[in-house]
């Protein structure tokens, strides 16, 4: 599985992308994981105020939104690709 | 006393030299609020919307908003309001800085500019003096140029707003730059100013704007400012990485242009992202008037190929002149933006009508007789930049392409290059991967353009609630509530980006704060829809119908061909039926009297 990160999760995990081969069966878990690799300042973009994950970062499996899918349990599988953006926005 | 409005519009008519100052009318102001509303609802009683818009009937108006000026936060916008040389459609382009708080402070409301000079001139304003002078000297000087030498002779201080070669040229989507680096982008309203021989308007103002609640006021504008704060996009997000931080995430979803909309994906976009500007190019952030975002970007670029200096890309120019024309290389995407605003053309149009002329050439419909030897496959990003100094010369091959990418397809045959809704290009997010924003486009009042319905905020970015970008339901309310709300916000004198903070009803807090005139959040949203539908009714009146409302047939028909979105094409015909019941239309368009009676248009 390769994890993507974009704006300032990339200073943050100092990757653009990284290879994952630890098991983890949903997203909720991998973030578990991430969270516990980066620290408290990764785990302030990707969480909620009140737990959970994902108020405002977006995730993409495989470029889908993790919302349309099913949610932080998803299932995943090695040859997906996750990318990781912090809150974001322009036009 | 005046509250937030100032009360007074300058009218200068160029064909005889007079300078007026009249009263701005108080009924109309509540009802339509000021910049874009205001000034089209005075468009609209003034002139025939089937004129040409290059004559000396149309008129051209500079018109901050009532909140304009104010220390509320990210108030420093003004629109161009007139007939559009582009696609004929009634313009409202939207820009920054500071001129339009300027103009509030040299005591108007608006500046309305009719008929035409015999020669070129500019305008002066220093409060209420007012002159019309000389410009010989100055035409044929870029924007750069202009600024400092009209800044040399009136105030090292003044705001001015002008137009480039583009614009003097008559390319179709010349733009009106002021402070050098901000542009009235879209719908050629630069060629318009360039019609009337109208190089500049500099304006110094003094005075201050009054408000009627000041500790209403301030109560609103401390609540504004803390939400804009606070939030992670206004707050943090657009100040670090700009607006083209956007690249990296249309491109993850699918949605990002590549090749004239040949496709949505484009695998080495990463390089033209914001990660990427902030990186290497990005010298500071940069803010307008009372704005506490900063999302404009001071850059240079050092590799002596393409070497500069100035501001941007925004996400639309990066996406334009990269993916959109198959160009990975930053350097060259950000030497074209430069000369865009250096020779005053607007980057979306000239890009994109670039793309449209790449995508004939790859298809053997342009050769090399036609482009006098220039080679343009996709990715060719050399003769790209040298592309953008010709369109905006007007020279050789650059002539055709001045006229905009419908003229320049139909020119050859093909029609159905052209990326264009209502004649105008569409911007950076694939309405076959985004449906919401397509239904936004085929409806626009000014044609293709994404920032008068974004709902890409909360179809792609999850802002402030997250909706499926590939789901046609719900789309139509969507889509009618971003329009009114932007049409109403627009025409206050705020930056949409607030909205990444504020809603309607702060934004009704401050207004009724600043003018005394009470705005409930539904006074408000009403204004919009207000707005909204008079400008339908100059379109309607212009020769556009309901058969307008549509997207090319690429968009309809071919699916987008790799990556997220692949197979993906736009469901249009399921939202508009839906949406024009919403709005109170006939099924073909046409607003009903009643619609028009609530809205008191009638
Ligand atoms: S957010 Fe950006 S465009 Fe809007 S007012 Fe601020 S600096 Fe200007």
């Amino acid at each position: 599985m390769v994890i993507k990160y974009y704006a300032t999760l990339r200073d943050i995990t100092r990757t653009k992308e990284e290879t994952w081969q630890s098991p983890t069966p949903t997203l909720q878990d991998l973030l578990n994981a991430l969270c516990n690799k980066y620290g408290s300042t990764f785990q302030k973009w990707v969480s909620c105020e009140n737990g959970g994950y994902g108020c405002l970062s977006i995730f993409l499996i495989n470029g889908q939104d993790y919302r349309s899918l099913n949610g932080l349990q998803t299932q995943l599988n090695q040859t997906d690709i996750i990318s990781i953006f912090p809150p974001i926005a322009g036009g | 006393m005046m509250f937030g409005w100032t009360g007074v519009i300058l009218r200068v008519n160029l064909t005889n030299g007079e300078i007026k100052k009249e009263p701005t009318n108080m009924q109309d102001a509540r009802l339509f609020i000021g910049a874009r509303g205001l000034a089209s609802k005075i468009l609209s009683d003034e002139i025939d919307p089937k004129i040409d818009p290059l004559s000396p009937a149309n008129k051209l108006i500079f018109a901050p908003g009532p909140l304009s000026g104010t220390m509320a936060p990210s108030m420093g916008r003004y629109n161009v309001v007139c007939k559009a040389a582009l696609n004929g459609v009634i313009a409202a382009s939207n820009s920054g800085g500071s001129f339009g708080p300027e103009v509030k402070f040299a005591g108007y409301d608006m500046i309305i500019v009719e008929g035409a000079a015999k020669k070129p001139v500019y305008l002066w304003i220093f409060d209420d003096e007012v002159e019309i002078r000389d410009a010989s000297d100055l035409w044929g000087k870029n924007v750069p140029d202009t600024t400092d030498a009209i800044r040399a002779v009136t105030d090292e201080d003044a705001k001015v707003a002008c137009i480039g070669p583009g614009g003097e040229k008559k390319v179709l989507f010349a733009n009106i730059m002021n402070e050098m680096h901000r542009a009235a982008g879209r719908s050629g309203v630069g060629a318009v100013m360039g019609s009337k021989n109208l190089k500049a308007v500099a304006v110094v103002g003094t005075k201050p704007i009054e408000v009627a609640d000041p500790e209403a006021f301030e109560k609103a504008v401390i609540d504004a400012r803390k939400k804009i704060s606070e939030h992670p996009v206004g707050g943090t997000g657009l100040r670090v990485y700009g607006t083209d931080v956007l690249v990296n995430i249309l491109n993850g979803v699918g949605s990002l242009p590549t090749r004239n909309f040949h496709d949505g994906y484009f695998p080495s976009a990463d390089k033209f992202g914001g990660e990427t500007l902030t990186a290497k190019y990005l010298t500071r952030p940069k803010g307008c008037f009372s704005c506490i975002i900063s999302c404009g970007r001071v850059t240079k670029v050092t590799n002596p190929k393409y070497a500069g200096e100035g501001e941007g890309p925004e996400y639309e120019t990066a996406w334009g002149f990269g993916s959109d024309c198959g160009v990975d290389d930053m350097d060259a995407i950000t030497k074209a933006n430069y000369l865009c605003n250096e020779l005053g053309i607007d980057t979306i149009t000239c890009a994109t009508t670039i793309a449209c002329a790449m995508d004939l050439y790859e298809s053997g419909y342009i050769t090399l007789k036609d482009t006098g030897g220039l080679a343009i496959p996709f990715g060719s990003a050399e003769n790209m930049v040298k592309l953008v100094e010709m369109i905006g010369n007007r020279e050789g091959f650059g002539d055709q392409l001045a006229e905009g990418s419908y003229r320049l397809a139909k020119r050859y045959g093909h029609p159905e290059f052209s990326m264009t809704a209502k004649m105008q290009e569409m911007p950076a997010y694939d309405p076959r991967g985004v449906q919401g924003i397509g239904l936004h486009y085929a409806t626009s009042n000014r044609g293709g353009c994404h920032v008068r319905g974004y709902t890409i905020s909360p179809e792609v970015l999850g802002v402030p609630f997250k909706v499926d970008q590939h789901a046609t339901e719900g789309k139509p309310q969507l889509v009618k509530t971003f329009q009114d709300l932007t049409a109403a916000l627009d025409s206050t004198g705020s930056c949409l980006f607030a909205t990444f903070g504020i809603g309607a009803d702060e934004l009704a807090a401050l207004l009724s704060a600043v003018t005394g005139v009470h705005y409930s959040t539904e006074d408000f949203m009403k204004a919009g829809d207000r707005i909204w539908n008079l400008e339908r009714l100059f379109d309607l009146k212009a020769g556009f119908t309901g058969k307008d409302d549509r997207l090319p047939d690429r968009i309809m028909k071919e699916p987008i061909q790799t990556g997220p979105s692949k197979g993906e094409v736009s469901h249009l015909d399921k939202m508009l039926p839906e949406y024009y019941k919403l709005r109170g239309w006939d099924t073909k368009g046409v607003p009903t009297e009643e619609k028009l009676q609530e809205l008191s248009l009638i």
